[in-house]
């Protein structure tokens, strides 16, 4: 009996090679088995702190940080997009969504933390006492510069799946997709770099 | 019988999208420079937010220009999709305004420029 071929491959299949589902179990398997070490022995809430805050801002960070690797791809791939020579539409399709509920749950994170960040004692107390500019000109453009990923992620969203190909067909729109996906990379970075700026200054 | 051949949808639907993302970041930019300018104004926003948004005082003001950031974006991307829609545009004047409404919207957040606009 022959082996089972890829009509498109031209690499002969050798007896004994694992296939990629085998593999993707096995890396599962022991990527699963080395976390549930690490969860039940090590000390992961020492990271957190003894702040009411902890766990928001964990989760404010850890999607901050979420966006930062979508976001970066997402943009690399709007400016093949915007060159012409974009290849993986479909990618850039799902990213863009992805892009977009991201925006949102750290928006959303981000409006719960600031409530710690404006308590009586909180961050801004302490930079309004000690350094001003901090909170005036950093902080205030980091916290208004991260709601413009809300609506730019939305649009661009919308209008890769409404368009679909046709977006790639229509020089127009792709340049001014493009000029969106550059500056709600922009936009992520500095309230990600600002945010992180602060947070090591004075975190909650 | 045209079989293959794809019907175009005409642009104006994108160009509602895009517009009205800087329509409601360009209000954003107006209220928090309002906000600047007049402390009234100021609670104001506040009581905005308080109207709908919850442990809105905890964040204060912010609130309000959240709320008028998405009132702006979502109205009129509302009133622009439903006015465009089935219209073809040429992209290099809105895609123009659109950048420098971006850039305005970014410099009505920015302090230094804020206090150069308000003499401070």
């Amino acid at each position: 009996m022959k082996p089972k071929t890829d009509a498109t491959s031209t690499v002969p299949p050798t007896i004994g090679d694992p296939s990629p589902k085998t593999t993707i179990v096995t890396w599962l398997a022991v990527t699963l088995f080395l976390a549930l070490i690490a969860a039940i022995s090590a000390p992961f809430t020492t990271f957190l702190g003894d702040s009411a805050y902890a766990v928001v801002g964990t989760i404010h960070g850890l999607l901050a940080t979420l966006g930062v690797l979508v976001g970066t791809i997402t943009g690399y791939l709007g400016w093949r997009l915007f060159i012409g020579k974009l290849r993986a539409f479909s990618d850039l399709k799902l990213l863009s969504i992805v892009s977009a509920l991201v925006s949102t749950g750290t928006i959303m994170f981000g409006n719960w933390i600031y409530i710690g960040y404006r308590a009586a004692g909180g961050p801004r107390r302490f930079f309004l006492d000690n350094n001003p500019e901090i909170h005036e000109i950093f902080f205030e453009f980091k916290e208004f510069i991260a709601l413009f990923t809300l609506p730019l992620s939305v649009s661009v969203a919308f209008i890769m799946w409404r368009y679909d190909q046709q977006v790639m067909e229509e020089r127009g729109l792709r340049s001014w997709l493009g000029i969106a996906f550059a500056v709600g990379w922009g936009a992520l970075m500095i309230a990600f770099l600002l945010g992180a700026a602060i947070t090591k200054l004075r975190s909650i | 019988m045209e079989t293959g051949k794809m019907l175009k949808r005409k642009n104006g639907e994108a160009v509602a999208a895009l517009m009205s993302a800087m329509v409601g970041l360009l209000v954003l930019g107006i209220m928090h420079l309002g906000s600047q300018a007049s402390s009234g104004f100021n609670q104001w926003l506040l009581s905005v937010g308080q109207a709908w948004i919850p442990n809105a005082t905890g964040i204060g003001p912010y609130s309000g220009k959240e709320t008028f950031l998405l009132i702006g974006w979502l109205g009129s991307w509302a009133i622009l999709h439903f006015t465009l829609r089935r219209r073809s545009l040429k992209l290099m004047i809105p895609m123009v305004i659109f950048t420098a409404g971006l850039a305005l919207a970014t410099l009505f957040v920015y302090t230094p420029f804020i206090d150069f606009v308000l003499g401070k």
